[in-house]
């Protein structure tokens, strides 16, 4: 296995989480949790910082129609004026995660701030640091005039870049942005998958959208690159519809061009649009774990969602098929007892409100020892011993 | 007609399933024997041992004569650094059985010494087969020793990445191996296998 890109999370003041405190992360990862526990804030929370990173502060933010509907409103959001420093408020947005790239394993920080009157906000600091290294890393910070210090590490050389970044602008798009971009966070939508979608003409790589709606698209490109990958799909497909002959991601070009999937069954072909919701979820999956050129981090919000038992058992085998090879980190949000029976406890994070803020608990695998022998973790996820109980 | 039950670790639709149907027939076939076979997938190891003293129990109140419980030694997720230990699964299986009242020679149990992978592996003509096509015929060597070999499932993911770039699923080539499996004469270089046979047929140990 390759070391796993992402190691470790924190996140705080981000919706209703305070602090995360450090969520580390295996191979593979599986959130249960009530509804509204805040499972799924961790992971909104992850990709809200790649979408900063990559695509700046007031893009990234547009999904929570602004950042005072993300911003923890259980504490308190005092202005403060540090010397030397920008005003910003107590309690900012805090992302820090341990990374692993490569060889290269780093640590990184973000802070977002509003500014004074609540209406300029801004990247208020970014830090790097390469771990195992006394180089190789940065850090950014804005002073009370708005301009941007960014200090190599070790420092030496402090250098002022008063326009180079704007203040939404990360820093770390530079530095580790191609990075961040290969991560796949899906949380998927069948009606939008089954419909035709606008092809992706201006070239580069085909990414998979987060409802997974350009899945014909995505289908098409794994086609392209490797066949035989192709294939493995239309297997496994076959696994769910013992029924299909074949599965054609088809571009139409008759207003406009667009890619849509067709089923074959016997004599006659699926539209997309007809598809179960489950079989486009399957795909759309199996798509992800079978690509040759697979997200070096897959997250997957509810993934149980309208796959039947027979199915489920297939994307668990298929996960562990990714796994082996090495290329893939998995991490799931879940509701389903039925899905941790075919996981490990190791693989296990309960989500529960404690004090009506979010926790984040690995059961204790010498503590339960006991319990194990007798019972799945599904059985002891519902009976309650895997929670804190508080 | 001899009814045997037999209790499997996987799901439905799963490796077990479809393997142990086509042993049986095998079996019929090879030993002249009439047998049918129940088997029942207990979607997981836990659940198994969980389980299988009421299942078995059900199976012997409606008809069978006996009732094999199959599993393998290695977890379906397991932790480099905990030793396998089938003794203590066995134990705990005993213990539930004995609280069903069915202690005796009625449920049988069966490790398989590492995984269900490790009897395929034993088999290299079935193992060409399923990596065969028309147009490509393959050849697989039998790996040396492979009750030996630690981890069977990923051997054969190996496999089947070096042999045609294909991705080995359990579940999605149950059917394949299944259907590919000519008879057992591979299978009985292993032990485990051989004591499966036995338990199936109640001839020997």
């Amino acid at each position: 296995m390759k070391p796993l890109p992402l190691r470790s999370f924190r996140l705080q003041n981000f919706k209703a989480v305070r602090d995360s405190g450090a969520v580390h992360f295996g191979p593979l990862t599986a959130f249960i949790g009530n509804n509204g526990s805040g499972k799924s804030s961790l992971v909104e929370g992850l990709e809200t910082f790649r979408d900063i990173v990559l695509e700046g502060l007031d893009t990234a933010l547009h999904r929570w129609r602004g950042f005072e509907y993300v911003w923890n409103q259980a504490v308190q959001h005092d202005l403060r004026r540090p010397e030397g420093h920008r005003p910003g408020h107590s309690n900012p947005m805090t992302f820090r995660l341990d990374l692993s790239s490569g060889a290269a394993r780093f640590e990184v920080r973000q802070t977002i701030n509003m500014g004074e009157g609540g209406n300029g906000l801004f990247i208020q600091e970014e830090q790097l640091r390469r771990r195992g290294q006394r180089s190789g890393g940065g850090r950014l910070i804005r002073d009370d005039q708005g301009k941007q210090t960014v200090t190599s590490s070790p420092p030496k050389d402090s250098v002022s870049h008063p326009t180079l970044l704007n203040d939404g602008q990360s820093l770390f798009r530079d530095w580790f942005g191609g990075f961040l971009e290969q991560w796949q966070f899906l949380n998927l939508v069948p009606d939008a998958m089954g419909q035709p979608m606008p092809q992706q003409r201006a070239g580069g790589r085909v990414r998979l959208a987060r409802n997974g709606s350009n899945v014909a698209e995505y289908l098409n490109e794994i086609r392209r690159l490797d066949v035989a990958a192709f294939d493995g799909i239309l297997d496994s497909l076959r696994y769910v519809l013992p029924f299909t002959l074949d599965l054609q991601p088809t571009l139409t070009s008759e207003l406009e061009r667009a890619f849509y999937l067709r089923l074959k069954e016997e004599d006659f072909e699926v539209p997309g649009w007809l598809l179960s919701t489950g079989t486009l979820r399957i795909l759309a999956l199996l798509a992800c774990l079978r690509h040759p050129e697979p997200p070096p981090l897959l997250v997957v919000e509810e993934v149980e969602n309208g796959l039947d038992p027979r199915t489920l058992h297939l994307l668990v085998e298929e996960i562990r098929a990714a796994l082996y090879e090495g290329k893939t980190q998995v991490i799931l949000t879940t509701h389903s007892p039925y899905l941790l029976d075919l996981l490990d406890l190791s693989h296990i994070v309960v989500v529960e409100r404690v004090d009506g803020q979010p926790t984040f608990t690995r059961p204790d695998k010498a503590a339960l020892a006991q319990w194990t022998k007798s019972f799945s973790p599904g059985r002891l996820y519902t009976m309650g011993r895997l929670t804190r109980g508080d | 007609m001899a009814r045997v039950g037999i209790l499997v670790e996987c799901g439905r639709d799963g490796l077990e399933v479809h393997l142990c149907r086509r042993i049986c027939a095998l079996l019929r076939v090879e030993h002249g024997i009439e047998l049918e076979e129940q088997i029942v997938p207990m979607d997981n190891k836990s659940r198994l041992l969980e389980e299988c003293a009421t299942e078995a129990a059900n199976l012997l109140g409606n008809g069978c004569e006996r009732v094999v419980v199959l599993w393998d030694e290695r977890p379906a997720w397991p932790d480099e650094d905990e030793d396998l230990c089938w003794s203590r699964e066995r134990k705990a299986i005993l213990a539930a059985l004995t609280g069903q009242g069915l202690a005796g020679d009625a449920v049988c149990l069966v490790c398989i010494e590492r995984e269900f992978e490790s009897w395929l592996l034993f088999d290299e003509r079935l193992l060409s087969a399923v990596l065969s096509t028309p147009e490509h015929p393959k050849r697989v060597k039998a790996p040396r020793n492979p009750h030996r070999i630690p981890n069977p499932k990923g051997a054969m993911m190996s496999l089947l990445k070096k042999h045609g770039n294909k991705r080995y699923v359990d579940v999605q080539y149950a059917r394949r191996l299944a259907a590919s499996l000519e008879n057992l004469a591979r299978l009985r270089g292993c032990d485990t296998f051989r004591r499966f046979e036995a338990k199936l047929t109640g001839r020997g140990s």
